[in-house]
């Protein structure tokens, strides 16, 4: 945590910003899958945002709380007995405030071999 | 209010497009485009804006399509976000529907680049086809029509690169934006893998040429592992540069989120997910903490949130239950200007950020018992002028104390420096009964109710 920055006498020093990285709130999602990305994607977290290539993205303030809402999404590959697979996907919406599911999506996929 | 639209690939022949109203859940539509892969892997999918002028924000989804352009299987569609109607496909690399072969992984749009007053896209995917024909490469794509502006063929047959890539804004000042590629070394079994980030300029298509370049970046071996988290989150360190979210290796079995610097690549903090995995009480598995990474400010207290995903490696079997991967949510507090009030002649500098104040050596103080270590014992070492002065007791074990306007505060632990150090300004008022009666961790930001 170095950060350079001018002094009163005109030289620049590294300072360590003693700053932490404070933790709120962790949350379960107990039906939340990142085991095959690709299969279920959410859109950036604002249109034309900065940056895309995560399965969390930020909502509106969804219930009016003065905090906004986000979602996850993610989907896992269940190997069946048969060495069959399938695809099971979900997106759950979360209370930005509490952290709270407040709905989920569910997305049966469909079955396939290999892996 | 935005809706929420999620994109569904299956393992089929075709990628579902569904609108929901973001409030309530409830579908609003739905439309889908053919692909020509059965087994995708790493498609994905933006919201990119209004690109074709329409008023109207469009989507742009990547796959294996079943159409051609020059010869090239299109591997984008931009569509409407209302209708699903297409505009245009593009067709940037040869592709292939080989499972183990990317697709364009991501999609970030930059705003206008060539001047034709539209939002232009950038685009990138690792191993865009059989190796070593098509590695992997990073495309700016014409947002009116997909053509391609240019293109990087970051990929090499020693490292994979293309797919992780972070659009920075002018790093370098010079009118036009720059983005962030990380790239490692092919081979999986090496058990240590390092990264290399290096930023280029999209004005030109050169390799040699880089903004920065940031070497020696503990890498995950990414055996069962997706996805790892590697993304812009926006001015962290407030020097005018977007920063970037690294997810990073720790260990065969933990792995932690870097924030570096997207001026020159430094590592400004590392938040490890070691503690937060073993408070859930889960460390069976690998855990992949930062294997998807957000940020945004949530609660409009000027601080943005960064919100990190967690995935755990075991795959679920019919009957055997499921794992139970999470999402973790750590905020974090922008950095404000620091100021400084002194510096003494061995570096030692006193000041305050964010209405907080700090103590640290020039350049060496990265842990407190560094800081301590250079301090003599029962020293007076330094006075700012704000009244308060540090030193060392007699004791001869390196601990110290603060003398604020001559109260002194004795600090017997490393735990009482820190606190000193990221106590808020009430510190000053009642300095005594701050020290003694908070703990470490109640010493810092008070969490707004309901976090």
């Amino acid at each position: 945590m170095l950060n350079r920055l001018s002094c009163p006498d005109g030289t620049t020093q590294s300072v360590a910003i003693l700053e932490s990285i404070e933790q709120r709130v962790m949350l379960d999602a107990t039906y939340l899958y990142n085991e095959s990305e690709s299969i279920l994607k959410l859109p950036s977290d604002r249109i034309g945002g900065l940056g895309v290539n995560g399965n969390i993205t930020v909502l509106d303030d969804l219930n009016n709380d003065g905090v906004r809402e986000f979602a996850a999404s993610g989907a896992v590959r269940v190997q069946k007995k048969t060495q069959q697979y399938f695809t099971d996907s979900v997106v759950q919406v979360f209370d930005g405030k509490s952290g709270s599911v407040i709905y989920s999506l569910g997305f049966p996929g469909s079955y396939y071999y290999g892996n | 209010m935005r809706d929420l639209i999620v994109p569904d690939y299956f393992f089929g022949t075709n990628v579902s497009i569904h609108k929901y109203s973001a409030k309530t859940g409830s579908q609003i539509s739905m439309f889908s485009l053919d692909v020509a892969s059965s087994a995708l892997t790493n498609g994905t999918f933006a919201g990119v804006g209004d690109i074709n002028g329409d008023g109207e924000p469009d989507i742009i989804v990547s796959g294996l399509f079943p159409t051609q352009v020059g010869g090239n299987n299109v591997l984008l569609r931009a569509c409407f976000a209302r209708t699903g109607t297409l505009f245009w496909g593009s067709a940037p690399a040869p592709g292939s529907n080989y499972f183990l072969h990317r697709l364009m992984s991501t999609i970030i749009p930059v705003g206008d680049i060539n001047g034709d007053g539209r939002t232009d896209i950038l685009v990138g995917g690792d191993d865009l086809g059989a190796a070593p024909d098509a590695l992997g490469a990073v495309f700016l794509i014409s947002g009116i029509n997909g053509s391609v502006i240019r293109a990087w063929q970051v990929g090499t047959s020693t490292n994979v690169a293309g797919n992780r890539i972070a659009y920075l804004g002018d790093v370098d000042a010079d009118g036009t934006g720059d983005f962030a590629v990380v790239g490692y070394e092919r081979t999986s079994d090496i058990t240590a893998p390092t990264a290399k980030i290096t930023v280029y300029s999209l004005k030109n298509s050169s390799l040699v040429t880089s903004v920065w370049v940031q070497e020696n970046i503990s890498w995950t071996n990414e055996t069962g592992l997706n996805q790892i988290g590697f993304k812009a989150i926006g001015d962290f360190n407030n020097d005018g540069v977007a920063d970037l979210a690294v997810m990073a290796d720790l260990s065969s079995r933990q792995s932690s989120v870097q924030i570096r610097s997207g001026r020159n690549g430094a590592l400004i903090q590392e938040i490890a997910g070691t503690s937060v995995v073993a408070d859930r009480g889960r460390t069976t598995g690998t855990i992949f903490f930062g294997s998807s990474i957000a940020s945004a400010d949530l609660d409009g207290d000027g601080f943005s949130e960064l919100l990190v995903g967690v995935q755990q490696a075991e795959s679920p079997r019919e009957g055997k239950g499921s794992v139970n991967p999470y999402i973790t949510i750590i905020s974090y507090m922008k950095f404000r200007e620091p100021i400084v009030t002194s510096v003494n002649a061995a570096g030692v500098v006193f000041g305050t950020i964010d209405e907080k104040h700090f103590v640290t050596v020039n350049g060496v103080a990265t842990t407190f018992a560094e800081l301590r270590g250079l301090i003599a014992n029962d020293t007076i070492f330094d006075r700012n002028n704000l009244g308060i002065a540090i030193g060392t007791n007699t004791a001869g074990d390196g601990s110290g104390f603060i003398l604020d306007n001559g109260v002194r505060i004795e600090l017997s632990t490393l735990a009482r420096i820190d606190q000193f150090i990221v106590g808020s300004t009430d510190f000053l008022v009642n300095p005594l009964a701050r020290t003694r009666s908070r703990s470490r961790s109640s010493s810092r930001r008070t969490p707004r109710p309901g976090w």
